[in-house]
């Protein structure tokens, strides 16, 4: 009855974004399905489970007000706003890519703690293992050059080193001890 | 004492140059962006419809008043930028008859509501938003916000934190060209 409703409700509306509250329809159910477009494709999940599936999405979209919070860890006005929202969404049946492509429709990509791997996001999926991977090279060579250097540093008497003053004679006998 | 040059490897240059060139370059075009101020995504787009409640139980919906520019502010009682931009807000309503300005009211309880605007003032209605479903409907990610929409119904401009009466007259200008 709650999806006719919102399916009768949405059906009047002229455009996307319009109002989908129609004459008749219950007020409740139609605005909780205000502003996302689309229809949930199958039935409201069991109540028990609405809860985890909405800590879910929230755990994958940032808090807007937060240094690096996703929704889910925040208490913050905004992200407590956005956690009944989702919850209420995941109850009517709405899917996670649903709800996270509305989220993006209203707050762009940055809602996504994730940023989606395409366009010039993909340098922040490439580039830490880009320099991860230089790092690595570099130590391998470095440690390589390493190996190949002699274990024994040659005695002063080796290279012919004489000293110049008892100071450096000092210094050369104890090199060689 | 003679001191050699240091060696210096052309393909570790190079190759650091191309890693750090790109960071630097993306680093300094932050600076000139507030990294809290979130674009809007609504700007040139249709406002999204609603229909709300007023604190005297008339109801408002967008979608009705297409034909007059509109003023949304999001806003409460908490929020100490919004109490700055009040009075500016009321004396802009009465100076701008044809303008419709409303306040929506952001995560507030209403006698606080109807206890401030007994005592600051009031020109025009102010809108119950329960659950915040206008506020994220709008990408609304804090008070004071405010929309600035056309007689067509498309968002002409989104005033992130609270207005000045420069950019108040400016964008209301703006909406009277369209």
């Amino acid at each position: 009855m709650r999806r006719l409703l919102l399916a009768l409700s949405l059906a009047s509306a002229p455009a996307l974004g319009a109002s989908p509250v129609a004459p008749g329809a219950d007020p409740v159910t139609a605005e909780a399905g205000q502003g996302i477009p689309g229809l949930p494709p199958g039935p409201p999940p069991p109540a028990s489970q609405v809860d985890e599936r909405a800590r879910l999405i929230a755990l994958r979209l940032r808090c807007p007000v937060c240094q690096g919070l996703s929704v889910a860890d925040s208490t913050s006005a905004a992200a407590v706003t956005f956690q009944r929202r989702i919850r209420e969404l995941v109850g009517m049946g709405y899917t996670q890519d649903q709800i996270e492509d509305y989220f993006v429709d209203r707050y762009g990509e940055f809602i996504l703690l994730d940023p989606p791997a395409r366009g010039l996001n993909w340098l922040l999926w490439v580039a830490p293992a880009l320099a991860g991977g230089v790092g690595l090279t570099w130590a391998a060579m470095t440690a390589m050059q390493w190996r190949k250097e002699p274990d024994e540093v040659p005695l002063p008497s080796d290279v012919g080193l004489v000293a110049k003053d008892k100071y450096e004679q000092r210094l050369l006998s104890e090199l060689e001890d | 004492m003679t001191g050699s040059k240091p060696r210096v490897n052309a393909w570790v240059l190079v190759l650091g140059l191309l890693l750090v060139l790109p960071l630097v370059a993306l680093l300094a075009s932050g600076f000139g962006t507030n990294p809290n101020a979130i674009r809007s995504q609504l700007v040139e787009r249709e406002a999204p419809d609603f229909a709300l409640v007023d604190l005297d139980g008339t109801p408002v919906q967008l979608s009705a008043l297409r034909g007059s520019p509109v003023v949304l502010n999001f806003w409460s009682t908490w929020c100490g930028p919004c109490k700055y931009e009040h009075p500016m807000l009321l004396q802009a309503a009465r100076a701008n008859p044809d303008v419709r300005f409303f306040g929506v009211i952001y995560q507030d309880e209403t006698p606080k509501i109807r206890r401030y605007l007994a005592l600051e003032g009031s020109a025009y209605p102010h809108l119950e938003d329960p659950g915040g479903r206008v506020a994220i409907d709008y990408g609304v990610t804090g008070v004071p916000e405010s929309f600035f929409i056309d007689r067509h119904g498309m968002v002409v401009h989104k005033q992130n934190g609270p207005l000045d009466p420069t950019v108040l007259s400016a964008w209301l200008g703006a909406l009277r060209s369209r």
